[in-house]
């Protein structure tokens, strides 16, 4: 099955009377003919300041009434752009269509696709740039500017672009507004000339570094994308799924706590310092995908390769079946082992933590963690190994005895642990993170994460009422220490918005946003209670507020 | 580590493993990070070649920026309110200083700055062969992000080959990496041929920083190993030279 967004447009080409070559079925199109498009976080998002615009314009338009027009100006602080998103590919074809046309040819802009990498030069980073050189187009090719063609001011461009992420490469067709075809490209290497580099979004923005008075006009855009595995509708505007899905996916992956968290990617196994390690597990990739394959003892037992990387791995397998197993001394020496060969990982720092709360190892499994999130401050992986933690200690077998650990540690220390409290509260904060894993672990600081830890627990096993209400009670606890915290506000929220009472989880966000009204985290869950209660023009506020809204120009 | 180092790192770390960003909400703008010959052109902050100020004004300007570079942290924002009118005092302070680590700080300050001037690369030129590897370091990157000379792009390609010290040779590499941000697209060509040549170094330090800083550069190792044997590192080198001249045809 195929995402659909729009399944019943036309594509773009067919409107224009150009061939529609190999083009099929079309999973995104904007004609960009009305405001009634949503932005979101799986659609598109427009990144836009106060003398700049991403806006329809009836100025010009490709076909039909509108078009959308990127206006940049001169060191004004400002990069706007139109961001689009789509669920990741990392093999298979791409597609994409759109017709360009600028009145300044001389002034920067770019056209790129790129993956979770982002605009960078780097594996599942760029998978397509075009440039604009001062009116000389170019596509990065192998890491080489291109020289395509001198653009002309006024003139309506046509760009079809195929993606080959298996292979790496693409084709490019240029043709001018009279369907002749000026530029026709196959088997163009990628910027990075890398096999199997994935891509979840497209960007047109003018330049990089402020320098620039883009002025740039998109029509038609189209995509069309193929997936093995059907990606997830629409489930609300602008995205895929809501805050509360996420934490529901959570608990049917993981039933139990004594085992290793899956593995995502490949670059779960490699350190940042491991720079061939893809080209490694690429070139051996069938051996790689036997040992994440749950991989009986005997074969792990006899594995023997000449690739540290995979012997690594192996271990890590290895020490994931003992987890299974219960054996925990065992596994926490497999896991160890593993890391010595491949290094602190994605897969061995959050296994080493499972296993170490397991046997009981407290300080070993906070370090561990702590020292996950401060690498890996946005991977999620880590709420759940916190929350594991959490729920595998006995010894918070209550909330009072939780609560009373945060007051300990409080009494300890008054005067730093205000501070401490600040920050620690941010368990998604990079800069918490660091400050945590540079902590000597200490009576005060383990209360604090015990408080965290326990309420993780509670909504793991599902008990949102009660996290609510904890959550609650360390506000009133920190308030009594003059301590505001949003986080825990939020968290109450959360709660709330986890047992579906919409009125309490929406009452507490906008508690939240009266101290940090543009915290993102917030502004989003807020967006998912007005959508859980039908109120389709607040969810649209809020969300908008977030992304961005495609307004007509004035 | 230096912050230097760090931020070497850092990029490294983002060019190698950015995939494990999941924030969604980062613009372009934020991340677009290509051939340093775009960012130059959109970066270049040109001095004029004289800022001219009446003697009381010089005076104070100059007390008052020597000030600030005696404080523990340099606010660079503050001398950047000095406008260009900073550089001269700048260069004379450098001058006047027999002291390496105010020396230092004054090199740090044009690279902050970021100013591309002759004033400042005449002022520094001298110390790229300084005995004190910090002041050369500090040097290095400092006239790298304030110069379109061909002159100091060679220098600092000779630093990374054949300075006795690992630590300058490696940052030199850093500089030639990321710092030159006035250069054109054919000085570029320059460093990258003359990283290419890194590649065949003895010394294993120079070939791993050489591939680093290619690998910024371009996004790419072509297969390149430091530790490698020689007939795969040559394998390597071959596929870089094939690729050089291609670039070499597309400028």
């Amino acid at each position: 099955m195929k995402l659909k967004i729009f399944a019943a447009f036309v594509f773009g080409l067919a409107l224009t009377g150009f061939k529609t070559g190999e083009f099929g079925t079309v999973d995104i199109f904007y004609n960009f003919e009305t405001t009634d498009i949503a932005s979101g976080p799986d659609t598109f998002e427009l990144f836009e300041r106060t003398s700049s615009d991403v806006s329809l314009s009836s100025e010009y338009a490709f076909r039909g009434a509108y078009s959308l027009h990127i206006r940049d100006r001169l060191s004004n602080g400002s990069f706007p752009e139109f961001q689009g998103y789509f669920p990741r590919v990392d093999g298979g074809i791409v597609e994409i269509g759109f017709a360009l046309m600028t009145p300044a040819p001389e002034e920067p802009f770019n056209v790129a696709m790129a993956g979770d990498g982002h605009f960078n030069l780097s594996k599942d980073g760029l998978g397509f740039w075009l440039i604009n050189d001062a009116g000389t187009l170019r596509h990065l090719s192998d890491s080489i500017p291109k020289r395509l063609f001198t653009l002309t001011a006024y003139q309506w461009y046509w760009f079809e672009i195929s993606l080959d992420i298996t292979k790496g490469e693409y084709s490019l067709r240029i043709n001018d507004e009279f369907g002749l075809t000026l530029i026709d490209l196959k088997d163009q290497k990628n910027p990075i000339n890398a096999k199997n580099s994935s891509v979840n979004k497209y960007s047109f923005i003018g330049d990089i570094e402020d320098q620039g008075n883009a002025n740039l006009y998109i029509d038609n855009f189209a995509l069309r994308t193929d997936y093995a595995d059907s990606p997830k509708p629409l489930l609300a505007p602008g995205r895929r799924a809501l805050f509360i899905d996420k934490w529901n996916d959570y608990h049917k992956t993981i039933e139990n706590l004594d085992f290793c968290l899956p593995a995502k990617v490949p670059y779960d196994f490699l350190d940042i310092y491991n720079t061939d390690g893809f080209d490694e597990l690429k070139s051996n990739l069938e051996v790689f995908q036997s040992l994440l394959s749950s991989p009986t003892p005997d074969y792990l037992a006899s594995f023997r390769h000449e690739s540290t990387l995979l012997t690594g791995i192996a271990k890590w397998a290895d020490g994931c079946r003992l987890l299974r197993e219960d054996d925990y001394s065992n596994a926490i020496k497999q896991l160890e082992d593993a890391r010595d060969f491949i290094g602190n990982t994605p897969a061995t720092q959050l296994s080493l933590a499972i296993a170490y709360a397991n046997n009981a190892q407290h300080y070993a499994a906070q370090a561990t963690i702590s020292l996950g999130q401060s690498h890996w401050p946005n991977d999620t992986r880590w709420l759940i190994a916190s929350a594991a933690t959490g729920f595998i200690f006995n010894r918070i077998d209550n909330s009072e005895n939780a609560l009373s650990s945060v007051a300990n540690s409080i009494e300890l220390d008054q005067s730093s642990s205000q501070s401490l409290m600040r920050d620690l509260g941010w368990l998604r904060n990079p800069a918490a993170a660091k400050l945590r894993s540079e902590l000597t672990w200490s009576p005060k600081a383990e209360g604090l994460i015990i408080a965290e830890q326990y309420y993780f627990s509670l909504l793991w096993q599902k008990r949102y009422t009660e996290a609510e209400t904890y959550a609650q009670e360390i506000i009133e606890l920190l308030a009594d220490f003059e301590i505001r915290s949003e986080l825990w506000i939020e968290r109450a929220g959360d709660a709330a918005l986890l047992s579906l009472n919409l009125e309490r989880a929406e009452r507490k966000y906008l508690s939240a946003l009266r101290y940090q009204k543009e915290r993102i985290s917030v502004l989003q869950k807020l967006a998912d209670v007005y959508f859980l209660d039908n109120r389709a023009d607040e969810e649209r506020r809020v969300r908008e507020s977030i992304y961005g809204a495609l307004n007509y120009e004035r | 580590m230096s912050s230097r180092e760090k931020l070497l790192s850092v990029i490294l770390a983002l060019a190698v493993a950015g995939w494990w960003v999941y924030e969604p909400a980062k613009t372009g703008a934020d991340a677009l990070n290509g051939p340093s010959e775009l960012r130059s052109m959109a970066q270049a902050k040109v001095a004029p070649e004289k800022m001219e100020l009446d003697p009381d004004t010089q005076s104070r300007n100059k007390n008052a920026i020597d000030a600030l570079l005696a404080l523990d942290r340099i606010p660079v924002e503050d001398i950047e309110h000095f406008g260009y009118s900073a550089i001269p005092i700048l260069t004379e302070l450098y001058r006047e200083s027999a002291d390496t680590r105010k020396k230092s700080r004054i090199a740090h300050v044009f690279w902050r700055l970021g100013w591309q001037s002759t004033e400042i690369e005449d002022a520094l030129m001298d110390d790229l062969d300084a005995k004190d590897p910090y002041l050369k370091v500090q040097v290095q990157w400092g006239i790298a992000k304030s110069t379109q000379s061909n002159k100091v792009i060679e220098k600092l390609l000779h630093n990374l080959e054949n300075d006795p010290s690992p630590f300058v040779r490696d940052k030199a590499a850093c500089a030639l990496a990321s710092d030159f941000v006035h250069i054109s697209p054919e000085q570029r060509l320059n460093i990258i041929s003359g990283l290419i040549g890194g590649l065949s170094n003895e010394i294993k330090q120079v070939r791993s920083s050489s591939i680093l800083a290619l690998k910024i550069h371009t996004g790419q190792t072509k297969g390149f190993v430091a530790a490698d044997t020689l007939s795969n590192r040559n394998k390597s080198i071959e596929r870089w030279n094939l690729w050089l001249t291609e670039y070499e045809q597309n400028l």
